[in-house]
């Protein structure tokens, strides 16, 4: 009797810690993270070499929608899609994200084992146009805490101040590059973790090495700006739209020009021509253009070539 | 038309301006700590019993600890510039009986009577310091230290037994880079209960210094890293401790030599061998003034190895000989395994034997063992040996000679031989 009552409570302990509640995302030790992929990079190699390229421009990609809020494993496998971007060739996963709603952040967690991938995150605005590239500088190792594994982390906060700006960021291509699959992660021996934790000398032994891979799982986490704060790196579209941003300058409609003026004016041309005076008949072309008549200059042009 | 990927681009004027609105990365403080704790009953009625050898320094762990303990620390590096840089740290340590919700401390609620609320619980502050990195320019990489701190202890896990640990109120540098080694030197201090003057009765306390030098890192086989250390201990006497003609304090030296094997089965494993004389023998480093003459030998093997993909195991053994001039000493030998199987990524079950064995070194006095064998199934996060937090359900049994000590105080009869007890207990550290 008394053990199966010890028991029904440890079960009970174990299933609360396992719900996790909304607020819980905020704490990676709370934020449980799925397996590493331990596959062969050798092999993940040669299928990205025989896996052909999916597009020829950002546009065509193929574009999943996230919705606000959404928490869940981002899997690169081998039967990913791939693309040539400008740093190689990469298996990666798409996402069109939510354009409204609160501003919130995106939680990226590269989970590693024997092998990891170490993504590139690149950030598209509402143009397609690149904004933002975290690569190996802003994607850091972070040692297991709690329910958290070893892992490749970023944070980064998606603006959604303004709601219509064109220049905000939309569109998020999860991949990794040429340089960063050439190199590895030193991870931190689960001993040494332990003789941390408690203040003791770790034992002097090499950590684990997780070779970095074309393949692998990151863990994709948005927190919408009310729980999340906005501490971490942002991005913020300027509020200028001048070109500078990608921006079309808004163009007034072309006037229109009457139709007695567009006679005056080529009948003029004519007379200057007549008297073979081209410069005369240039500067009434110009004029013509500026007061909207956009045909003179190609009437202009048509009477020399005749001639 | 193809899109390129062109990072150059958020470095124009108004996006960086843009990113000088939103601030950067809140200063994080790093949190650490460690706890154990949870409920059990010994079969037969009563709370739950851990067992012990009479003597012996140390008792397998699993299944087999009754007290809650837990450490919360939390540190920050306060500056930095360059590679130089200042980090802050602190720790509290709670232990309470696991009798009560309420566990307090320096209570008294019925006058000295044994009331289970009193005194149940005790608060310890074991670190507080300041660790100065790169701080003088001719030694890179070192760095100076002062305040409490647990230093550079060398601990078995499964016994919780720390055999070199002289942690305490301290200064020093370390790891300053040799080359060859690292060294590091401190100055740690303990105190050793009363002095009490020769028939007068009254007592001051007597302060002791440890002396530690050490030299890590330093390769030697592939693979293979050893560890060299002295530690001097003694007491540090005030002028009337000094005067006093009855009284003989005690000084002490240990010698350590630790080497650690990686490759080693999927593991590692450290053998650490010790030699001791006087103030020094059967502590960890620390000086007792109040030990006889005489000198110590210790063995401490141990190891964590990968058996298959499933099983991993810890290891050690463990051989102690205290030999004192006034017959006072003792041979302690000690073995334990703990192999674990893991089903999943989230499940175990664990198994562990451990057997201690006494002997003191007086005439007559009889041999204590004790055998101890835990069954647990664990649920941790992740499937690595060191994986925590766990939940743990367990049963352990004990077997010992009654008729020669008792090995738990709670639960168990005098005179019993054996011991049977389960629980629940849940381990994290962070």
């Amino acid at each position: 009797m008394h053990r199966l009552s010890f028991l029904t409570a440890g079960l009970i302990t174990l299933a609360l810690a396992g719900c996790s509640s909304e607020p819980l995302r905020r704490v990676d030790a709370l934020t449980a993270s799925p397996k590493p992929l331990e596959r062969s990079v050798e092999q993940a190699r040669y299928a990205l070499a025989a896996t052909p390229n999916c597009c020829g421009a950002f546009d065509q990609l193929p574009f999943e929608a996230l919705d606000a809020g959404f928490a869940g494993d981002v899997l690169i496998d081998t039967q990913a899609p791939a693309y040539s971007f400008e740093t190689g060739k990469s298996f990666f996963r798409a996402f069109a994200l939510p354009a409204g709603g609160p501003s919130f952040e995106l939680r990226l967690y590269s989970q590693a084992g024997s092998s990891v991938l170490a993504p590139n995150a690149l950030l598209l605005d509402s143009r397609m146009r690149p904004t933002r590239l975290l690569d190996a500088d802003d994607f850091t190792y972070v040692p297991p805490t709690g329910l958290k594994g070893d892992s490749l982390d970023a944070r980064l906060r998606i603006d959604r101040s303004q709601p219509d700006h064109p220049g905000n960021e939309r569109y998020l291509i999860l991949y990794t590059s040429d340089a960063q699959m050439a190199g590895q992660t030193v991870l931190q021996h689960p001993a040494k973790a332990y003789a941390k934790a408690l203040g003791n000398e770790p034992p002097s032994i090499p950590d684990p090495v997780a070779k970095h891979s074309p393949v692998g799982v990151i863990r994709l986490v948005m927190i919408p700006d009310n729980a999340a704060g906005s501490t971490v790196k942002g991005y913020v579209p300027g509020y200028s739209i001048g070109q500078e941003m990608g921006n079309e300058l808004p163009s007034a409609p072309a006037p229109t020009v009457l139709p007695e003026t567009s006679a005056y004016y080529r009948q003029a041309i004519d007379a200057a021509l007549a008297q073979k005076n081209l410069e005369r008949a240039l500067r009434l072309a110009d004029e013509a253009t500026r007061v909207g008549d956009s045909g003179a200059k190609g009437y202009l042009l048509e009477r020399i070539q005749i001639k | 038309m193809k899109h390129t990927a062109h990072p150059l681009f958020v470095l124009k004027p108004a996006c960086v301006l843009a990113a000088l609105l939103v601030g950067g990365p809140a200063l994080a403080v790093d949190f650490h700590g460690y706890l154990r704790s949870g409920v059990g009953a010994t079969a037969g009625g009563g709370d739950q019993a851990c067992f012990q050898a009479a003597g012996a320094p140390a008792k397998y762990r699993l299944g087999n600890e009754c007290e809650t303990y837990a450490e919360i620390g939390l540190g920050q590096e306060v500056w930095s510039e360059g590679n130089r840089s200042f980090y802050v740290d602190s720790m509290i340590a709670y232990r309470s009986d696991q009798g009560n919700d309420w566990e307090a401390g320096g209570t008294d609620t019925d006058g000295g009577e044994n009331n289970p609320f009193d005194e149940a619980g005790t608060t310890s502050i074991r670190q507080f310091n300041v660790v100065g990195k790169n701080l003088i320019p001719s030694l890179p990489g070192a760095a100076i230290w002062a305040g409490k701190r647990y230093y550079k202890r060398h601990d078995v896990h499964i016994n919780d037994y720390y055999y070199w640990d002289v942690s305490g109120p301290g200064a020093g540098i370390e790891d300053i880079d040799l080359g060859f080694a690292k060294a590091s030197v401190a100055w740690i201090r303990n105190t050793d209960g009363d002095w009490v003057y020769q028939g007068s009765g009254t007592g001051t306390n007597l302060a002791n210094d440890t002396l530690d030098f050490r030299l890590a890192e330093i390769d030697v086989n592939p693979g293979g890293k050893l560890e060299i250390g002295y530690d001097y201990g003694k007491a540090n006497l005030t002028d009337e401790q000094e005067r006093d003609p009855g009284y003989e304090d005690q000084k002490g030296h240990l010698v350590t030599l630790e080497h650690t094997q990686s490759d080693w089965f999927g593991g590692y494993n450290k053998l650490a061998l010790q030699y001791g004389t006087d103030g020094i023998i059967g502590s960890s480093g620390r000086n007792s003034t109040g030990n006889s003459d005489g000198k110590m030998f210790r063995l401490v093997n141990q190891g964590v190895v990968g058996l298959s993909d499933n099983i991993e195991m810890m290891y050690v053994q463990i051989y102690e000989d205290r030999d004192f001039d006034n017959d006072s000493g003792q041979t302690w030998a000690s073995f334990g395994v703990r192999p674990v199987y893991k089903w999943s990524d989230v499940m175990s079950t664990a198994l562990e034997f451990g057997y201690d064995r006494v002997d003191p070194q007086a005439d007559g006095e009889s041999t204590r063992d004790l055998k101890k064998l835990t069954l647990a199934q664990q649920w941790s996060a992740g499937n690595s040996f060191w994986a925590r937090p766990q939940i743990r359900v367990f049963a352990t049994y004990a077997q010992w000679d009654g008729g020669r000590y008792q090995a738990a105080s709670e639960s168990i009869d005098a005179g019993d031989d054996d011991g049977l007890t389960f629980g629940v207990q849940a381990e994290a550290w962070w």
